[in-house]
């Protein structure tokens, strides 16, 4: 039998890691995902603010066009006014968690969801 | 031949050979993406318990510089995680040998420098490249991966530990 060259403390060591594995799997993903709870906002290239979802407010940015309207309302984001033509930026709805973006091109306005750390890369691939 | 040549000869042969089966790990095509075996630490274990942890620490930052060099990583990203991941676990398993090398046996020793060796990774990862919260949902299934790495290598180490001190060692 393989169990024989184990020692109890190793066997006990092992089911330990194992709790701490399903604990993990449980704990981390609501932790993090709810981390996720920030609004960035970008005019062009700039990021022109910064709040948190869960407060009430509604931002205007300006944008070579004019004002854009942001609207954040209980836990969701969402653009309820734009300058631009053909409005598609108001008809993508709200967003709630998840990192989703409402983008309005005329505008150059982008609106997105991000955790409370914002590093200017998301990502570094080799 | 004296005792202090024959150590520094088995040790440089230790080193030779962990950092060989360091660099030839890098070959098996078929494993994802960080993951490896880390084979080379059954290396590091059986010099742990041999000669010590002062020498076998001394043989994993040697494997893991002459491994950089051999792969042409020395001072990448990816060499920075060999480096930290390997420096944790044989002060890991320095510490659980030494504190608890009563109890567990050499699997447990090494389960322990596996787990020690991807969380080190994983905060080096996110320190320094990814700097994404969301790269430590990854740690969950690094610890399930490091547990079957630490028990496949801690029965290989504790095979050669036998059969090193079988040979005089």
């Amino acid at each position: 039998m393989w169990l024989r060259y184990f020692t109890l403390a190793d066997i006990i060591l092992i089911l330990l890691m194992g709790i701490v594995v399903i604990f993990l799997s449980i704990f981390l993903p609501q932790k993090i995902i709810t981390a996720g709870d920030m609004v960035f906002i970008q005019s062009g290239q700039k990021l022109v603010g910064r709040y948190s979802l869960n407060q009430d407010r509604d931002v205007s940015v300006a944008g070579p066009l004019g004002e854009t309207k942001v609207l954040i309302r209980a836990g969701k984001v969402s653009i309820s006014g734009s300058p631009c033509p053909n409005q598609y930026c108001v008809k993508m709805g709200k967003l709630g968690d998840g990192g989703a973006a409402l983008v309005c091109v005329p505008n150059e306005i982008v609106v997105r969801l991000g955790g409370k750390e914002s590093s200017e890369l998301d990502a570094i691939s080799r | 031949m004296t005792d202090r040549t024959q150590k520094l000869a088995r040790l440089a042969l230790l080193l030779a050979l962990a950092t060989a089966i360091h660099s030839m790990e890098a070959l098996i095509p078929f494993t994802v993406g960080w993951f490896r075996f880390g084979f080379a630490n059954i290396i590091g274990l059986a010099t742990l318990y041999i000669f010590g942890f002062k020498d076998a620490a001394l043989l994993t930052i040697g494997r893991i510089a002459l491994g950089g060099l051999i792969s042409g990583q020395f001072g990448s990203p990816g060499f920075l995680l060999a480096g930290a991941g390997g420096l944790s676990s044989i002060i890991v398993m320095g510490l659980a040998y030494w504190l608890a090398g009563k109890f567990l046996s050499e699997i447990g020793v090494s389960v322990l420098g596996a787990v020690s060796h991807n969380m080190a990774q994983l905060l080096v990862a996110y320190a320094l490249l990814v700097k994404n919260e969301s790269i430590f949902l990854l740690a969950p299934i690094m610890i399930l991966a490091a547990i079957g790495t630490g028990v496949i290598n801690g029965l290989a180490g504790k095979f050669l530990i036998k059969r090193m001190k079988s040979l005089g060692y």
